[in-house]
């Protein structure tokens, strides 16, 4: 207090005075000239101030470089939210095709008129649920409501439910005459038949049927042996819901010998089913529905390939119109570019000789080939009756059929005169689908059923027929091979654990030729995973 | 009859000056007959002083106001009422001079009729100035110090009748004060003085300033009492608070109500017209005064008093008031004294027109023109992260509030900061919102190339170095990224943060200039809320490096942080904070750019278009051309800390690497989502920070490199223009994801339905690259830009109805036996639409588009409708339900944040008269920037 306080013109002790003032700088005048050599000193301090801060500078942008660079850092990201939602489970439905159809009435009238001749026999079985079973009540064949008009089945939703359903029909009317097997099958989107002719004599006729509550626009695509086939009104195809359309092919392609057929349906779902016939002359010789088949794939697989009287329908060959009985692979490339088929025959029976072939698919392009393509025909009979297995295998997608014809033998033939024609019919095969799971199925009545089933894996598979009222029947397929057992027409059959199989039912008798695939139920659309 | 005088003096915490007042006192010529010596409850030393004073009355009181501690003194006094006894009013700061007395009786003893006398009040350092000098009125009673701090050469002597005096050491006939009642209770310092005057003229009595007498005074009458001088703004809102007391007291009885009425629509007026002259430190006692004039019970005790001692009318005294035409004057003389006092030097800057501002705005509109003419003949730009503008106006705006967010069932939310922005943006053409971004588009590269040669201009004094900076801008790869890849955002941010950094640099000075800023700050914020933490730091770093101005700095996140608030607590209550990052609008992924490509500006590896280049030509080390060309750019950006002006250049790379590090962090963080995609913040905001810094710091560099800067500047144009090149080219070449497009979101159809039934929606089943199915509903013709709502993007947990959701979608997307009806009723969906998946799509997308079609083409109760993949659910029954009606919060929120921004914009408006800068300059060189404190170095 006393020291702040102090006047300020006392004089300064020594003490403070030297405290005041830097030691080594005297008081005065002589600060003057000590100004420029403090200049360049500071000037000296913020060079090298200015290079630290610069070097540091550099310093610290390289070393960003480097970490930015360089180091790599995990990312850290949400997980986007999601939902597995499991589909409820719809009712499940088969179609069957209904009954034989024809164009025009039995005096040849209206032409283009379809007309049902007779009723199908269906049986139809389900368990684990009580089966629906009802006519379609709307046809372009004016069947609606009647037993001659397709049958949809239907079942609830349940735990082992299942539903299987066939049928066939024995037609012996004017130009049409033969007998049809055809099971009942599933709607789908997309459904390809490959089977049919538009030649002269040979009457091709698709039926298209909707058996959901929604509209569907079907789209044809005709492929045939120059490729695919340009005809107005295959687009958008109206078939409303719960009634059966009926299509002539000849109308697309007429003379078309081998045609193909793309069904597309957008809205509900379709059936569809080829029925052709056959008049050689003026005999009507045959009559068959071919079933659809699989999707495209690289593989295909026709169990149980019945050669039937084999003399009989050689003998008939020589026939003049009668040379389409000879049994043949139909095949067509859906994919880009060309590729190699090879057609392997093998009979079930060891015994026999099998063959196999290749055969050049141009894309977009259908190609018939003698089922004998690959025997020496020398001894007259290529392939002896039996049951074959038909593989066809290439590196783009194909869709195949196999047609096969049987005729009675009407011996050697007189040279002149006419031949009264033998009693024939013909059976188109579509390439069975691969079973997945216990499958139902149902023998359509028919002149010696058989059950063929290939076994493309590596393993033995012995598959247990578990007859609905009936006896059980036990199949043991070799592991590569194949093997056939006789079924009870009109039983109704629970294959158990077929997985890894393919399996055809087949008929057969000269004037009775047909079959049909098994097919496991397809798969209901499966859980998805849903983002909101 | 010899006059008595009674000296009155008040202390209150006064001991610092009593030492000076005492002896002053005690060396008047004409000592006073009576000396009471109030202490007012001092705390300090001030009693004790007193007690030692000598021979008076000495008086203790409790802590009262000036006049009511006089009247606590008085009652220790005979009550002698003669005509002659004089009260003189003293506080311990007022020391008069040795005369003061003596001349201010000889004043009153000549002229019966005055009852007060008031000395000249002066500083006592400085005796020739005149703190105080007679005191009026102005027509609307606001107060009006005759003299308030001029020079004394006798220009007020000649007259000496006034309409008041100051309180302080005012001579008052002691019959008059008594009368009267002395001082207003509700005047306790401010207009004490004044209002006692006009109450004695009004009594008919005269109130006369005497020349020849002066009293020194060490602080105001405000600040009685107070240990450290009031401030300003308790200045201000003392005298407000004083006027408005003046003003219920003198009005006539009739207008009592109008006045009590209007108080705080008038604080309200005021506090916006106190906004718009910059004073904004004013609104609280603005407010407060208003309030408190509202609630004054002192009124009505003033208003008697007054009635009482009234003979004369107002109209009387009228002349003594101050006329408005005199105010006016007063109020100019004021200005000028002012702003001489306070005006900073005039920045000098190149001018627009003579700089090449213009020049370079011209080419960067040409080519802007020529780079995206494409959309010259549109109204809508797509592509990318670009969505139309809802047409609709108003519904922009009332889209603001809290309420059910577009894209997720029953999801109630605040909506983006962003959709404010663009609620402004589809204003500007109202006529058709989605046309501002088409205009944005063709504006971004002039307006690109204005904000930073105007941003240059503060660092930079050259005419060349805002040029190249300008270019530089225009050619950031950020910004060409952003306008190639459709990213609204990143280029509004791009735009405004040039005129941020002008703004921010002003802040420290200029409230004008921070509430620009805090504006500006909010948009980009707005549009990229993964720059906030950067730009926080930069703003505080900013603060602290100006810390006498750290609250106007900091004040400018409050805008922002105003406009977060709601969306900050939504995100934080339900858990996914990491979601206020994610950018607004459509959660859009973009390729994630290598590390090296960060450096180089680039913020999606589909923008590296060199490389692109490189592949087709056959010459893999293309690669590197972005990267030689930049370096020139990077070398004169490091040299410039070499060279002087290095302290402006260091904080600019400092900005630089922490744009950097953001867009780094930010590269690295997914935190939205779009289907089955995490997606990340767009980094090209950052990177603009980032490029911000380093053009920054060139510029510092090229001005100090001196004439060579032409040719290193050219040569820094020519590189890092063939590297951005490449990227500036597209659009209009047509290979960038922009394009002129229409606003058409769903077909057709749901929009002419929409139209008539409002609210409906439509399912979007989009399938996503993992063969996921994700599934929106858009309202109406569809989530526009304004619609969509990071609050959806972000959403990590799925709610009940979400799970609902998923559900329907799921059923309708697989051949099921669900019957989707009710739950399509439920949430009035009309459509389902399932968009192309495009040519890159994978196999379990293409998988699962099919699966969904041919499901939804077999789902009885939707039809298909034509060739797009739209189905219509015809059998939706008309809306029964009210529609959403937003809370009083919900209405309330936006509403406040807009008061927030409404102030900012209005303390924003430049009011302030520019003065006219006409001294002749040098050459520009000559005169160094003040934006930074300049380098002593230099």
């Amino acid at each position: 207090m006393a020291e702040r306080d102090a006047p300020p013109d006392e004089p300064l002790t020594d003490e403070q005075l030297s405290d005041a003032l830097p030691t080594d700088a005297p008081a005065g005048d002589e600060q003057v000239p000590a100004r420029p050599a403090r200049g360049r000193a500071r000037r000296v301090a913020l060079l090298s101030l200015r290079l630290v801060a610069g070097t540091v500078s550099v310093a610290a942008a390289a070393l960003t470089i480097a970490v930015v660079g360089l180091v790599p850092i995990p990312i850290a990201a949400v997980v986007p939210a999601g939902v597995q939602v499991v589909p409820v489970a719809a009712d499940q439905l088969r179609v069957c095709p209904g009954s034989v159809l024809r164009l025009g009435d039995e005096s040849g009238e209206n032409a283009d008129i379809p007309i049902a001749i007779g009723v199908p026999s269906v049986r139809a079985d389900a368990i684990g649920t009580s089966l629906a079973r009802e006519s379609i009540s709307n046809s372009d064949a004016s069947t609606g409501g009647t037993p001659s008009a397709p049958q949809v089945l239907r079942i609830a939703p349940g735990d082992g439910a299942a539903i299987a359903g066939a049928q066939s029909q024995v037609v012996d009317a004017r130009d049409y005459v033969g007998f049809a097997a055809a099971a009942c099958s599933e709607p789908s989107g997309s459904i390809w038949l490959a089977g049919g002719s538009m030649a002269v004599g040979r009457t091709s006729i698709l039926t298209l049927t909707n058996p959901t509550a929604v509209g569907a626009l079907v789209t044809l695509t005709i492929l045939g042996e120059k490729g695919p086939v340009e005809a107005p009104g295959m687009n958008g195809i109206d078939v409303p819901p719960g009634s059966q359309k009926v299509v002539s092919l000849a109308g697309f392609a007429p003379g078309l010998v081998s045609p193909v057929i793309h069904v597309e349906a957008r809205g509900g779902q379709v059936t569809a089913s080829l029925q052709q016939s056959i008049v050689r002359g003026l005999d009507a010789v045959g009559v068959d529905l071919v079933d659809a088949a699989p999707d495209p794939a690289t593989y295909l697989t026709f169990p149980g390939v019945r050669i039937f009287d084999s003399v009989g329908t050689n003998r008939a060959l020589s026939l003049e119109d009668w040379s389409d009985v000879a049994p043949i692979v139909r095949i067509l490339n859906t994919g880009a570019i060309a590729t190699e088929v090879t057609v392997s025959v093998t009979p079930l029976d060891p015994a026999f000789e099998g063959t196999s072939f290749p055969v050049q698919a141009e894309p977009g392009t259908v190609t018939d080939v003698p089922l004998d393509a690959g025997t020496e025909v020398d001894s007259g009979v290529a392939l002896a009756d039996g049951l074959y297995t038909v593989t066809m295998s290439a590196d783009q997608p194909i869709v195949g059929g196999v047609r096969v014809s049987a005729a009675a033998d009407i011996g050697a033939i007189e040279t002149e005169g006419p031949v009264d024609a033998p009693v024939s019919d013909l059976a188109w095969y579509s390439a069975a689908p691969l079973l997945t799971d216990d499958t139902l199925l149902t023998i359509a009545p028919g002149p010696d059923p058989t059950l063929t089933a290939v076994n493309p894996t590596a393993t033995e598979i012995a598959v247990v027929l578990q007859a609905q009222g009936g006896a059980d029947i036990t199949l043991v397929v070799p592991a590569g091979g194949a093997a056939s057992t006789p079924v009870e027409a009109g039983t109704t059959y629970v294959l158990r654990e077929p997985a890894g199989l393919f399996a055809t039912v087949s008929y057969a008798a000269d004037d009775r030729m047909a079959s049909y695939p098994v097919s496991s139920a397809r798969p209901v659309s499966g859980p998805i995973l849903i983002r909101p | 009859m010899q006059p008595r005088v009674t000296a009155i003096l008040v202390v209150r915490n006064g001991e610092e000056w009593l030492d000076r007042t005492l002896p002053a006192l005690a060396a008047q010529t004409r000592r006073p007959d009576d000396f009471v010596l109030v202490d007012a409850a001092s705390s300090d030393g001030s009693a004790a002083r007193l007690a030692t004073a000598g021979p008076t009355r000495f008086v203790t009181a409790p802590a009262l106001a000036f006049g009511a501690a006089v009247n606590h003194g008085l009652r220790s006094l005979a009550p002698v009422e003669s005509p002659d006894d004089w009260l003189w009013l003293l506080t311990a700061d007022t020391a008069p001079e040795p005369r003061a007395l003596e001349r201010l009786l000889a004043a009153v003893e000549v002229a019966p009729s005055v009852a007060i006398a008031g000395p000249k009040i002066v500083d006592p350092d400085d005796r020739a100035s005149l703190l105080s000098y007679g005191e009026s009125i102005s027509r609307l009673g606001e107060t009006v110090r005759l003299v308030d701090g001029e020079l004394d050469q006798a220009q007020y002597d000649a007259d000496g009748d006034v309409l008041g005096v100051t309180s302080s050491a005012m001579l008052v006939r002691r019959s008059v004060w008594s009368h009267l009642g002395g001082f207003d209770p509700g005047l306790p310092t401010t207009d004490a003085g004044l209002d006692f005057s006009i109450r004695t003229r009004l009594s008919g009595a005269r109130v006369v300033r005497v020349s020849d007498a002066r009293v020194s005074r060490a602080v105001r009458p405000e600040d009685y009492g107070r240990r450290k001088p009031a401030s300003d703004r308790v200045r201000f809102r003392l005298g407000r608070t004083a006027q408005l007391h003046r003003r219920l007291a003198y009005a006539p009885g009739g207008a009592l109500l109008f006045h009590w009425l209007a108080l705080v629509p008038l604080a309200l007026l005021r506090s916006i017209g106190h906004l718009l002259g910059k004073r904004p430190t004013l609104i609280g006692g603005e407010l407060a005064s208003g309030f408190a004039a509202a609630f004054d019970g002192s009124v009505p005790g003033a208003r008697r008093t007054l009635k009482r001692a009234r003979r004369i009318p107002w109209s009387a005294i009228a002349p003594l008031r101050v006329p408005a035409d005199e105010l006016r004057e007063r109020r100019a003389a004021q200005r000028e004294r002012d702003s001489g006092v306070t005006e900073e030097p005039e920045l000098v800057r190149a001018s627009f027109f003579a700089g090449g501002g213009a020049w370079i705005v011209l080419v960067a509109a040409l080519a802007g023109l020529g780079v995206f003419w494409r959309l010259l003949q549109t109204d809508v730009i797509r592509g990318g992260a670009l969505l139309p503008i809802g047409s609709h106006v108003p519904t922009l705006w009332t889209n603001l509030m809290i309420g059910p967010r577009e894209g997720a069932v029953g999801l109630i939310g605040p909506a983006d900061p962003f959709s404010a922005v663009l609620a402004v943006l589809g204003s500007l053409t109202a006529w058709n919102p989605s046309f501002s971004l088409v205009l944005l588009w063709l504006a971004a590269l002039p307006l690109a190339a204005l904000g930073a040669w105007w941003c240059a201009t503060r660092l930079s004094e050259r005419r060349w170095p805002p040029i190249v900076a300008a270019l530089l801008w225009m050619l950031a790869p950020p910004f060409l990224a952003g306008l190639s890849d459709g990213r609204p955002t990143g280029v509004l941010v791009h735009l405004v943060l040039p005129f941020l950094v002008l703004a921010g640099i002003e802040a420290r000075r200029s409230w004008s200039a921070a509430a620009t800023a805090s504006i500006l700050l909010a948009i980009v914020v707005a549009a990229s809320p993964v720059l906030a933490p950067a730009l926080v730091v930069v703003v505080v770093a900013w603060a602290a490096v100006n810390p006498r101005s750290i609250v106007r700095v900091l004040g400018i996140v409050i805008p922002a942080a105003a406009l977060f608030a709601p969306i900050v607590f939504w995100q934080l209550m339900r858990g996914t904070p990491l979601g206020l990052l994610a950018d607004p609008g459509p959660a859009v992924t973009s390729d994630a750019p290598s590390g090296w490509l960060l450096l180089l500006g680039l913020p999606s590896a589909a923008d590296d278009r060199w490389a692109g280049i490189g592949t087709a030509l056959g010459l893999p080390l293309a690669t590197l051309a972005p990267a030689v060309l930049l370096a020139p750019l990077a070398l004169v950006a490091l040299l410039a800390v070499f060279l002087p002006g290095a302290r402006r250049a260091i904080p600019a790379l400092a900005v630089s690497l922490v744009g950097l590090g953001t867009a780094l962090l930010a590269a690295h963080i997914a935190v939205a989502s779009s289907g089955a995609e995490a997606v990340t913040p767009w980094i090209g905001s950052a990177l603009s920070l980032y490029w911000l810094g380093l053009a920054g710091a060139a510029v510092v560099g090229l001005d100090a490199v001196g004439r060579v800067s032409v040719l290193i500047g050219l040569l820094v144009l020519l590189t890092a223009g063939t590297a951005v090149g490449p990227l500036l080219v597209a659009p209009g070449l047509g290979t960038s994801a922009v394009d002129a497009g229409d606003d058409r979101l769903l077909p057709a159809l749901v929009e002419a339905r929409a139209d008539a039934d409002p609210g409906i929606g439509t399912l979007v089943l989009s399938a996503q690259r993992d063969g996921s199915l994700a599934v929106t509903i858009a309202r109406d013709a569809g989530t526009t830009l304004d619609e969509t709502s990071t609050l959806v993007t972000t959403r990590r947990a799925l709610s009940d109805q979400d799970s609902e959701l998923a559900e329907l979608a799921g059923n309708l997307a697989s051949r099921s036996g669900f019957d989707p009806e009710p739950e399509l009723q439920k949430l009035r969906i009309a459509f389902v639409v399932v968009p192309d998946v495009g040519d890159g799509a994978t196999g379990p997308q293409s998988a699962t588009r099919q699966r969904t079609t041919e499901a939804l083409d077999a789902t009885a109760v939707l039809t298909p409708t034509g060739k797009t993949p739209l189905w219509e659910y015809g059998a939706l029954a008309e809306d029964s339900g009210t529609p959403f009606a937003p809370t009083v919060i919900g209405r309330s929120v936006p509403l406040a944040q807009g008061v927030v921004f409404v102030v900012a914009l209005l303390l924003a408006i430049p009011t302030s008269r520019r003065r006219r800068s006409v001294r002749e300059l040098g050459p520009l060189e000559s005169d160094p920037a003040d934006t930074f404190d300049e380098d002593d170095d230099g």
